[in-house]
């Protein structure tokens, strides 16, 4: 049944592009070559071998009588397993008509209703009902599944996922401009179990959601959502059914020098939205506030607290704080026109449910040109501290950059170097951990050639007081070029990108080297 | 419940009431000028001087869209009107009684547009159109070419551990708080090192109202600073992603995570068939997710596997003899759940590996005392109340023995 909708589909998306009246394409296609050796190659993420990579986009536009349509497909090729479990795979597929009234969409469907409702695509349709200038509701539904990809559709073996079937239906009505709200349904049903402990859902979530603009510059948006679901019995779990809500609250004041913003949300623990996005069990207070102290000086303030175990259920309740406060300042010293500095201190706070800990961070960012030298310098410290001896460390890490811009003729060149460490003292384990790296690059632009390339090389060396010091060095190599092919090629780029990283570690028989090789060609039109 | 909305109701009720001159606003009430203006949607105090507009947000008639609210303070609106040439020349807009307006055009590929918006009242006072300048353009790269730019400036200020370059990438709204998710990625970092993250596209889905949906697969090595080890997992998830200015921000992760491990709840939903990818515990090690791989040479075809330990062992070709969790007997050949002192059950997990491989596919499939054994092969394990994922990458020998074996575990 689905192998027919999708054909469906893609006759739909070849019949229209027979009346196209704009028809664009763009398609990558490269080649890697993979080389790992050393007795701990295996740890490397690299496919060894030769591989390759194909991805084709297809777009086109156009009108017949009252209809306006366009579509897009794509589509995937590759024999690299790290990089698809597919061989041959539709990336996306997708038609669309409206007469500016009624909106029709085959394929992927991204509707997004609200937060709680419907945040993520569907493979399916839709239908929107629009009219300018009346009082009658805009009004959408959608059904569909709710696969992560099209080759869950037709059930491939690599691929294949529980079967979420879903529906919705929106109201939205646009009271004055100043006021909206929508009413939404959404329902989804799992079947098509893979294994015996699948967990199997059978949701509906109803939601009201609504934005409002009392003033100029203060705008406030809020959500309600009620969730009705069923969790049916799997191996080793009980089935279970159960109601809850979620809500949230937003106002966010927006004009200089000021710019405020005020959130509360509430999800009840046994709150479930299967195609929305929520985090179950949380009450949530946010407050940020920006405030542009002078034309060189912008302060911002935050604080956020939440807390879990809303209905008491859990043996303990975990409550987190975490303040911050923050200064940018331009040209903090008035006889360097370019420096910039950037100081922050952030709190987190995490404590119940056999866990206590407070953290610090600290950190200081600036910026500045020396001459013909750009730096970028950052210090940072961090102090981790548990109550219940589960992470006491202080943690040091520095990080300095040199950027500089040389024209030669027609090239420029873009020399730098990156300097940096981090200092890990473990209080719990008595040990240090050291890490140093630095890396030299050169980045060259022959802008009249239509080409971009970068060399960098560096090191990594960790060193540990306990456990296996380890050693990265890499260099990579990335040049791109756009050469005048065609003229109705109008967006081609040739490119390079070659890597080496070589492993080694204390214990000899984990040391592995990586080489990697890619030639790839983007074409448009 | 019913106190929240009471509250906000409250708020929202005496906001509307009060003057705008409150304190943190710097707008007036009775100044001439526009309560809001979107374009295509995008409230333009939320963007920079320059919007991009993509060809897939357009809507099948393919305009740009520019809707407001004059706001004239007491009087009443006398006229509104758009420029899109730098005020070269001006477009009367039709405006409804309480100011709302909309004007809409159809955009040329190349071309940029700067936009004034004017609004005079009846009196004859006008805002400051200067302070409505936009620089509009229509994008000519596609949806894909922008989410690939915006997943690669993401994935790479990730492997540089550059936490203000990542943050850029992230939108003020993010799903489950950036202000989580700023802390939890600085932990991933602190925890972290030489980490090397990649990903392909699977499938991109623009949505009329903004946003985008993205499903990657990806494929990771990581090094744990706290332990010195490596681990690598590959598998598939999802983002989406709000389009704001020609620029796209995160708005929302599933799990697995790619970013901000050290917080789980900073994703806000659960990839069908997912599972939960790497996780970093609060001591800054990685607690689920981990690949540990192991070589090792046996003198002949018996020998053990201590899934807890993570080494391997010499040993009869019996399971009391064998303090190791796993027995291998690839003479026979078969691999088996050594059930002393405890419960333990093993089986095959067909045609997934040791990185993909979750903890339902190994409770599904560790329900027998022993199976084939074959290189390439993955197997599910319990042990206790503990389930595991076993791949065995290599082996090699014949007979008797020697054998040689290579083997990634991942305890869930």
């Amino acid at each position: 049944m689905k192998n027919i909708a999708a054909a469906v589909l893609l006759a739909l998306a070849c019949q229209t592009a027979q009346a196209e009246t704009e028809f664009h394409a763009s398609n990558e296609f490269s080649i890697t070559q993979n080389d790992t050796a050393g007795p701990g190659r295996s740890a490397s993420s690299l496919t060894k071998g030769l591989n390759y990579l194909e991805v084709l986009n297809l777009y086109g536009s156009g009108t017949r009588g009252a209809w306006d349509y366009s579509y897009s497909a794509g589509a995937k090729a590759t024999d690299d397993e790290r990089a698809d479990a597919k061989t041959v795979s539709l990336t996306n597929l997708q038609g669309r008509a409206t007469n500016k009234v009624h909106t029709l969409t085959v394929g992927d469907v991204f509707e997004s209703f609200s937060q709680y409702a419907l945040a993520t695509s569907l493979k399916g349709g839709s239908y929107r009902y629009y009219k300018e200038g009346t009082r009658l509701p805009e009004v959408t539904g959608v059904f569909g599944w709710a696969y992560p990809r099209w080759d869950s559709v037709w059930k491939d073996p690599l691929t294949r996922t529980v079967n979420r079937q879903a529906a919705g239906l929106r109201v939205k009505e646009n009271f004055n401009g100043d006021l909206w709200a929508g009413l939404s349904a959404v329902g989804a049903k799992d079947t098509g179990r893979l294994t015996a402990v699948d967990a199997l859902y059978d949701a509906k979530n109803y939601t009201f959601d609504f934005g409002y603009i009392p003033m100029p510059g203060l705008t406030a948006a809020g959500e309600y959502s009620a969730s009705d679901s069923e969790l049916s019995s799997s191996a080793g779990a009980a089935g279970a059914s159960s109601r809850g809500s979620a809500a949230r609250l937003e106002l966010v004041g927006d004009a200089d020098p000021s710019r405020v913003s005020l959130e509360y949300e509430n999800v009840e623990p046994d709150f479930y939205s299967a195609l929305g996005s929520a985090s179950p069990d949380r009450r949530k207070f946010k407050a940020k506030w920006r405030y542009k102290y002078t034309k060189r000086v912008t302060l911002t303030s935050g604080l956020l607290w939440y807390r879990n175990n809303l209905d008491g259920q859990l043996a303990g309740t975990t409550r987190n704080w975490k303040p911050e406060l923050s200064a940018a300042i331009k040209k903090p010293f008035a006889s360097r026109p370019y420096s910039f500095a950037d100081l922050s201190y952030k709190f987190d706070r995490k404590y119940g449910s056999g866990s206590s800990g407070a953290d610090h961070y600290l950190n200081a960012n600036y910026r500045d040109r020396f001459g013909e030298l750009d730096s970028d310098t950052n210090l940072g410290y961090t102090l981790y501290k548990t109550k219940t001896d589960v992470r006491d460390a202080k943690e040091v890490n520095f990080n300095t950059s040199l950027n500089s811009r040389h024209e030669a003729g027609s090239v420029v060149l873009k020399p730098s170097v990156n300097l940096g460490t981090w200092y890990s003292r473990d209080e719990l384990a008595d040990t240090a951990d050291k890490l140093y790296e630095y890396s030299l690059g050169l980045a060259l632009e022959a802008p009249g050639a239509n080409l971009t390339s970068d060399l960098r090389l560096g090191s990594n060396m960790l060193r540990k007081e306990t456990g296996d010091d380890s050693d990265k060095f890499f260099a990579s190599l990335s040049a791109y070029w756009r050469p005048k092919l065609m003229a109705q090629l109008n967006d081609s780029t040739i490119y390079l990108r070659a890597g080496f990283n070589d492993y080694s570690f204390s214990t000899a028989n984990r040391n592995f080297r990586e080489k990697s090789v890619t030639l790839g060609l983007n074409t448009a039109f | 419940m019913k106190k929240i909305l009471i509250i906000a109701a409250a708020i929202l009720i005496s906001a509307g009431a009060a003057d705008a001159k409150w304190w943190i606003f710097g707008k007036s009430g009775g100044e001439v000028g526009l309560k809001y203006l979107y374009v295509n949607k995008i409230s333009v105090d939320e963007t920079g001087p320059r919007i991009k507009v993509f060809k897939e947000t357009l809507g099948s008639e393919g305009l740009i869209k520019i809707t407001g609210k004059a706001s004239v303070g007491k009087g009443a609106v006398g006229s509104v009107r758009i420029s899109l040439d730098d005020k070269a020349t001006w477009t009367d807009v039709k405006f409804a009684e309480n100011g709302t307006f909309e004007h809409a055009f159809k955009p040329e590929q190349g071309k940029t547009y700067l936009m004034l918006v004017e609004v005079t009242d009846t009196a004859g006072k006008t805002n400051k159109p200067e302070e409505t300048r936009k620089e509009l353009s229509l994008s000519d790269e596609n949806i894909q070419a922008k989410v690939r730019e915006t997943l690669d400036a993401l994935f790479a200020a990730y492997n540089r551990e550059d936490l203000p370059r990542f943050l850029a990438n992230v939108g003020e709204n993010f799903a489950g708080d950036k202000a989580i998710l700023d802390r939890a990625v600085k932990r991933d970092f602190d925890a972290l090192s030489a980490i090397n993250l990649r990903y392909t596209l699977n499938n991109v889905a623009a949505g009329a109202q903004g946003r985008i949906f993205v499903s990657v697969t990806y494929n990771r090595m990581v090094l744990v600073n706290k332990t010195g080890a490596t681990s690598t997992d590959s598998g598939a998830t999802e983002f989406v992603f709000d389009m704001n200015e020609g620029k796209l921000s995160l708005y929302s992760m599933k799990q697995p995570l790619m970013f901000g491990l050290s917080d789980s709840e900073v994703a806000t939903g659960v990839v069908l068939g997912g599972g939960e990818g790497l996780v970093i515990n609060d001591s800054g090690d990685i607690s689920t997710g981990l690949v540990v791989t192991n070589s090792y040479t046996n003198p002949d075809q018996s020998f053990g596997y201590n899934i807890e330990t993570e080494a391997f062992e010499d040993c009869d070709a019996t399971a009391p003899n064998c303090a190791g969790h796993l027995m291998f007997m690839p003479g026979v050949p078969y691999i088996a759940a050594d059930d002393i002192p405890t419960s333990a059950f093993i089986g095959l997990i067909a045609g997934k590996t040791v990185s993909t491989a979750t903890q339902a596919d190994a409770q599904a499939a560790a329900v027998n005392q022993q199976t084939t054994l074959s290189a390439g092969s993955t197997y599910g394990l319990k042990y206790g109340a503990d389930y595991y994922a076993v791949e065995v990458t290599s082996l090699s020998g014949s007979g008797g023995g020697p054998y040689s074996i290579t083997i990634k575990t991942k305890a869930f």
